[in-house]
């Protein structure tokens, strides 16, 4: 039943009121919140009538629906929003004095400052992705992998004696990229005392010897290590490296 | 007219009620529809949220257990969004300065080709050039950063099978490269030679926030 704002009128008998009056509580109730159980989907706040006397009024959560024109905050206020951007709605915020709002979120991704952190990831001369121990809200220990969108990492080269020693690695997104054109960020680690070079310098970079778009989709991105004399010669071939990288980082990112 | 909390009472004529009871529906519909879809709207979106507008507090609020709380504070002069933990934990900064808060801020991202072209969208850049040639780049910004102590990294990408050694430009001192206004950058080979081949490159600047 739809809410009635206008009742009851003086004219009304009072059967129909009664009617109107039941049908706009009845209305309010569902429309409010529903219990998560009953229908997590109608509603956004804690159901009127919830046994739990504290919790009444509070949210479930907030669906915001999509909005045409920016709501301007009044003073000492922020208002908190959806608005379309390339077909999606995504979340903005507006301050007092703010002549336009400013976009928090994209693509499912939160957005700093207009950048977009799309894919990261931290991980040895194994492939294998480092992980953090951390305490758990139990106080147990928990081990939290330092990536994020990260399918796989997989060695292009031969492993040579089961052990992968080059630094040539593929690293696939667990959710494409919405762009190749991202803005990239790879460096490595070597550690000396397992390098069969000494005296070079290593530099961390896309696959250099294939084009940019054999190496960089926005599936994947090929990471290549090479060799960089420190007297003015040239190796080669200069790459892959052969070597113990520790630690290799990347950052995948993209303007919102 | 207010929302009468305490209508009807038993004594109250009928004509008095009613006149109550109709402003308070009235009330609550209008009320309700200043941050949610009217109660009365037939959409189908009736209850949920058109927006959701945040009163700066003056004390920040209490969490219970299983709880979480989004809120609004003043932050030298401006509000700005704060969020509290379960049972009352340690409150912490959600946006800043037109941004989400995470400490640091991109302030400049491009990605560019070997012609000095940006490939994609960039971040607060108004141009790329090549001031010395093949192999050196300036950015300039778009919008001028409050001082060039802003942290950087470059990288760059050669197809030619040539490693690419990327760097702000070396020959000068550092104020006159990374600047408030652009930051100039060098791709070297392996002979600390201006490389040929770049084709493509990434610049990425920020700032603590």
């Amino acid at each position: 039943m739809v809410y009635k704002p206008n009742i009851p009128q003086a004219t009304d008998f009072i059967s129909q009121s009664q009617k109107d009056m039941i049908g706009n509580f009845e209305t309010t109730h569902d429309l409010w919140g529903k219990p998560p159980l009953e229908n997590e989907n109608i509603g956004d706040h804690i159901p009127l009538t919830d046994e739990k006397l504290d919790d009444r009024g509070k949210h479930k959560k907030t669906t915001l629906i999509e909005q045409a024109a920016e709501p301007a905050p009044g003073v000492d206020e922020i208002t908190f929003f959806s608005q379309d951007t390339a077909a999606k709605p995504e979340l903005y915020y507006r301050r007092d004095g703010d002549a336009a709002g400013f976009q928090l979120t994209s693509l499912g991704d939160p957005s700093i400052g207009g950048l977009v952190l799309r894919a990261f990831v931290v991980f040895d001369f194994q492939g294998n992705i480092i992980e953090r121990e951390e305490l758990d809200a139990e106080g147990k220990t928990i081990k939290v992998p330092l990536s994020y969108n990260i399918a796989s990492i997989v060695a292009n080269q031969a492993l040579v004696n089961g052990v992968n020693i080059y630094g040539d690695w593929t690293i696939t997104y667990s959710k494409a990229l919405p762009t190749a054109d991202y803005i990239w960020t790879y460096r490595a680690f070597v550690d000396n005392n397992f390098s069969i070079l000494s005296g070079r310098t290593v530099q961390a970079q896309p696959f250099n010897t294939a084009t940019y778009a054999n190496a960089v989709t926005a599936n994947t991105f090929r990471a290549w290590s090479s060799n960089i004399p420190r007297d003015g010669t040239t190796i080669t071939p200069a790459g892959p490296v052969i070597g113990r990288l520790d630690r290799m980082v990347f950052q995948a990112f993209t303007v919102a | 007219m207010a929302y009468e909390p305490d209508i009807p009472q038993p004594k109250d004529q009928l004509s008095i009620s009613q006149a109550d009871l109709l402003g308070n529906f009235q009330g609550l519909n209008t009320q309700f529809s200043v941050n949610h879809v009217a109660l009365d709207d037939t959409s189908g979106d009736a209850g949920k949220h058109k927006f959701v507008t945040f009163v700066q507090q003056a004390n920040v609020p209490e969490t219970k257990a299983d709880e979480y709380i989004i809120f609004s504070q003043d932050q030298a002069g401006t509000p700005e969004l704060y969020a509290r933990p379960e049972s009352n934990g340690t409150t912490y900064q959600l946006t800043k300065g037109g941004s989400l808060y995470t400490g640091l801020l991109p302030v400049v991202a491009v990605n560019f080709n070997q012609t000095a072209v940006i490939q994609g969208t960039a971040l607060n850049v108004a141009s790329v050039t090549r001031p010395g040639g093949t192999g050196r780049y300036l950015i300039t910004f778009t919008n001028a950063l409050p001082d060039n102590n802003y942290f950087w990294d470059v990288s760059g990408f050669d197809n030619s099978s040539n490693p690419v050694i990327s760097q702000v430009t070396n020959t000068a001192t550092y104020g006159d490269v990374v600047k408030t206004t652009s930051i100039q950058v060098d791709f070297k080979n392996q002979n600390n030679s201006l490389t040929t081949g770049l084709t493509r490159a990434c610049v990425v600047c920020w700032r603590v926030q």
